[in-house]
């Protein structure tokens, strides 16, 4: 028999602190909030306002249409192009090397698997995405390049196979693992739904598993390809500082990031088209890596398999 | 919509062979009376022999009424139907060994007292009659023709008493005046049953019993 | 809870482990049937846990055959080994024989995939494909390669016709599975296990999560197909076995205490354990 009553003990705890304590909470976590926000909006405002003085002295129509970045010299020429092909030929030898790799690593840990062979392969998966980017740049230029080098001679010491070969290395780990993330919450009960109608395993993963994991799997991509764009300390070191619109894979080019370091490493006078040209570049960027987060929602949304 | 067509199905087989039951036993009593005075056995042989058949379906309603009640738990007027027809069946069954022991009688004795076969006749007659219309009751849903086939058994009660307590029939032979008043018995036990059988049909499609108006 | 058991062995036998397989010569039709399944000391291990003990088994043709037992009895793992979805837990080991129509299903003339479009399976929580009604009772013929429109189409509405939920859905076959109400969802499961043309088909608890309406839609689906199939379902629910099944197997602890027509175990069991189970004794 209790000697003590609880519902006594709870009336006796109760204060007026705990109503104050809950309607306070959401307004501090909204505050906390907007700090992320005042940040974006920051950033923004920076960047178009910076690019708008920018195309106040410059040519708008040739930043978007000339090949030719040359933003030296006495007859400078701001061909966006330039930088925007050399971003895109990193970025595309990075995704056509990482999306196979990554799904197929996805596939196998989340479809073929055994428990203890995961417990091995995935903790390896999270090392590689924890190497400094500074580190996978050094590695590009110092063992990669001799490497594709010694197949092709033809190889200049800069060039986009190997910064794009070592970008994808460094975004596969995202792609593998979001993925394996969306295929692993496909429920369980409809792989056996498949299999219980006499499809393989890799029927079952390919026709129910993947296209019910489709959305999570494109985010995956959207977010690694996004981050290859992003990319600076790789290209910087291995990419090369030459600005060209050519389709070469094999000899120097400068990406966008790898301009903007050049630049606010270097000495920019302030005040002048140079400088104001990295607010442009900048926002070249943002749009560029903006655009690809509405198309992936769109694409998302249009094949999705709800469930 | 409706659903359970199997149960359905079972339920009203079911109630078909009650019916069959039914009619077989009212066959049988037409005319039963009629063979006591008949000179040929043969007629009264076989309707004893008939009532090996009657106890057959008996036992199949017995058997498929347990086998609807284990297996599909019936509920409301379903449950009513299958007790029902368990009594209905068990009802008729005595109804049949009635019919058969007036064969038996007559296998034993000729009556030909034509006072007494008269009575005896009309108690077959009423009792049938009962029978025909509590089938009807249950055909037409009629609950009140149910009451009126209950009360009509006093009339065969009537009857029986006055066979077994008069004196009007003049007959010396005191073996056949017993045989005689056997027969009004069973008669008058046919007509119980059939009572039983309105008071079970009331039941099935009011869910009451039947008030006694005595 | 075991007390009764003990208490009331005068008369039926409850000692050995095993009984004989009567259901087929419960009545002379049934003894006719030509079975579809037949396990032969059939055993089944989950590690170290002996999960089925010598199971001996007939099920026939063109039946309804119930399986049913208290929580954790193999109930759900036998049914599983019939299709060799069992196989899919690694620490899985079998003993013995399980012979459909005369073949055993572990040799390897027959492949999984192909015994799996023979046998097909319904499971407990409907799990239609996040696709269309269509593409999900379109599936299975798919797979096995068949891919003329005419041809699907044809089997699609079969299927559905079959499964009693056409008229529901023949105007939004293109819509999503997952737009359906439960019931209806189980039914789609029921056409997309149909449209392979399976021999049988294993049901487990296919209603215990579905409303009594579509519980007994599903019901009365079962009485209608073992006309052209044969079917076996496992099921928690001993009125629904009752209901539906021609003959009834009490699988108690991994092994069969009894199997006979559902007509003897549930008015005159031959086991008090089945009596005592069927009468909601223990369990």
């Amino acid at each position: 028999m209790s000697n003590y009553n609880i519902q006594e003990m709870i009336q006796k705890n109760k204060s007026n602190k705990g109503a104050v304590v809950e309607k306070s909470i959401p307004v501090i976590l909204f505050l906390i909030t907007s700090v992320s926000i005042l940040a974006t909006i920051g950033i923004l405002y920076t960047l178009i306002s910076q690019s708008l003085e920018f195309f106040s002295r410059e040519s708008f129509m040739t930043f978007i249409t000339s090949a030719n970045w040359s933003p030296y010299g006495a007859e400078p020429e701001f061909g966006i192009w330039a930088l925007v092909m050399g971003t895109m030929k990193v970025v595309a030898i990075a995704t056509v090397f990482a999306v196979p790799v990554g799904l197929g690593a996805a596939i196998y840990l989340s479809e073929y698997a055994t428990e203890r062979v995961r417990k091995i392969i995935k903790p390896i998966l999270e090392v590689l995405a924890g190497i400094p980017t500074v580190v996978y740049g050094f590695f590009a230029i110092n063992f990669v390049t001799p490497v594709l080098q010694s197949i092709w001679p033809e190889i200049s010491l800069y060039n986009a196979i190997s910064a794009g070969l070592v970008v994808g290395i460094m975004i596969i780990p995202m792609i593998a693992s979001l993925s394996e993330d969306a295929m692993s919450s496909v429920p369980n009960s409809m792989r056996e739904g498949s299999l219980g109608m006499g499809a393989t395993r890799l029927e079952t993963t390919f026709k129910i598993v993947l296209p019910a994991a489709v959305s999570g799997i494109i985010a995956s991509i959207v977010l690694a390809v996004s981050r290859a764009i992003g990319e600076t300390m790789i290209v910087s070191i291995a990419a090369g500082s030459t600005p060209n619109a050519s389709l070469d894979i094999t000899s120097s080019l400068q990406t966008m990031t790898g301009f903007i370091v050049q630049i606010t490493s270097g000495d920019a006078a302030y005040g002048s088209s140079l400088y104001f040209s990295l607010f442009a570049v900048g926002m070249t960027l943002f749009v560029m890596t903006f655009t690809m987060n509405i198309i992936s929602q769109w694409i998302t949304k249009r094949y999705r398999e709800e469930y | 919509m409706s659903y359970r067509e199997k149960y359905t199905n079972d339920l009203q087989s079911l109630v078909n062979e009650v019916i069959d039951l039914g009619h077989i036993c009212y066959e049988r009593l037409q005319g039963a009376t009629g063979l006591l005075s008949r000179e040929d056995i043969t007629p009264a042989r076989e309707l004893v022999a008939g009532d090996k058949e009657v106890n057959r379906l008996e036992y199949n309603i017995n058997s498929h009424a347990v086998t609807l009640i284990t297996t599909q738990a019936p509920v409301a007027t379903d449950t009513r139907i299958i007790i029902s027809s368990i009594k209905i069946a068990y009802d008729l069954e005595r109804i049949s060994d009635n019919i058969s022991n007036l064969g038996e009688v007559r296998k034993r004795v000729k009556i030909t007292n034509e006072k007494l076969l008269l009575r005896l006749s009309t108690m077959e007659q009423l009792a049938s009659l009962m029978l025909k219309d509590v089938y009807t009751a249950y055909q037409e849903q009629d609950a009140s023709l149910c009451e009126e086939v209950y009360e009509r058994d006093k009339d065969i009660d009537s009857l029986f008493v006055h066979v077994t307590t008069s004196d009007i029939f003049e007959e010396t032979d005191l073996f056949i005046t017993g045989q005689s008043q056997l027969c009004a018995k069973y008669l008058e036990r046919i007509g119980d049953h059939v009572k039983n059988i309105a008071e079970h049909v009331y039941f099935v499609l009011t869910g009451e019993k039947i008030e006694k108006l005595d | 809870m075991v007390n009764i058991m003990e208490a009331n062995t005068i008369t039926k036998n409850a000692g050995t482990a095993v009984l004989e397989d009567r259901a087929h010569t419960g009545t002379q039709e049934s003894a006719e049937r030509k079975p579809v399944f037949k396990t032969n000391n059939f055993n089944l291990w989950y590690g170290d846990n002996h999960a089925l003990q010598d199971i001996n088994l007939r099920f026939n043709q063109n039946e309804v055959s119930a399986i049913i037992g208290p929580s954790g009895c193999g109930k759900s793992t036998f049914v599983k080994a019939l299709n060799r979805m069992v196989e899919l837990v690694p620490i899985v080991r079998t003993e013995g024989e399980i012979l459909y129509r005369d073949q055993d299903i572990f040799n390897r003339k027959m492949t999984v995939e192909e015994l799996r479009t023979k046998v097909g399976m319904v499971f407990q929580k409907p799990n239609p494909f996040p696709k269309s009604i269509y593409d999900n009772v379109a599936y299975g013929p798919r797979v096995h390669g068949i891919r003329k429109k005419k041809i699907l189409d044809e089997v699609v509405e079969k299927s559905l016709r079959d499964a009693a939920i056409w008229d529901e859905v023949k105007d939004r076959l293109n819509e999503n599975a997952y737009g359906l109400s439960g019931g209806q969802q189980q039914r789609i499961c029921i056409a997309r296990a149909l449209a392979t043309e399976p021999d049988v088909i294993l049901m487990d608890e296919p209603t215990s999560a579905l409303d009594p309406i579509s519980t007994t839609k599903v019901e009365d689906l079962m009485h209608e197909l073992k006309k052209n199939y044969s079917i076996i379902v496992v099921t928690h629910n001993m009125q629904q076995a009752a209901r539906v099944s021609d003959t009834t197997a009490f699988f108690y602890q991994g092994y069969v205490v009894e199997h006979d027509d559902t007509k003897v175990i549930f008015e005159n069991p031959r086991d008090q354990r089945t009596e005592d189970y069927v009468s909601g004794r223990f369990g």
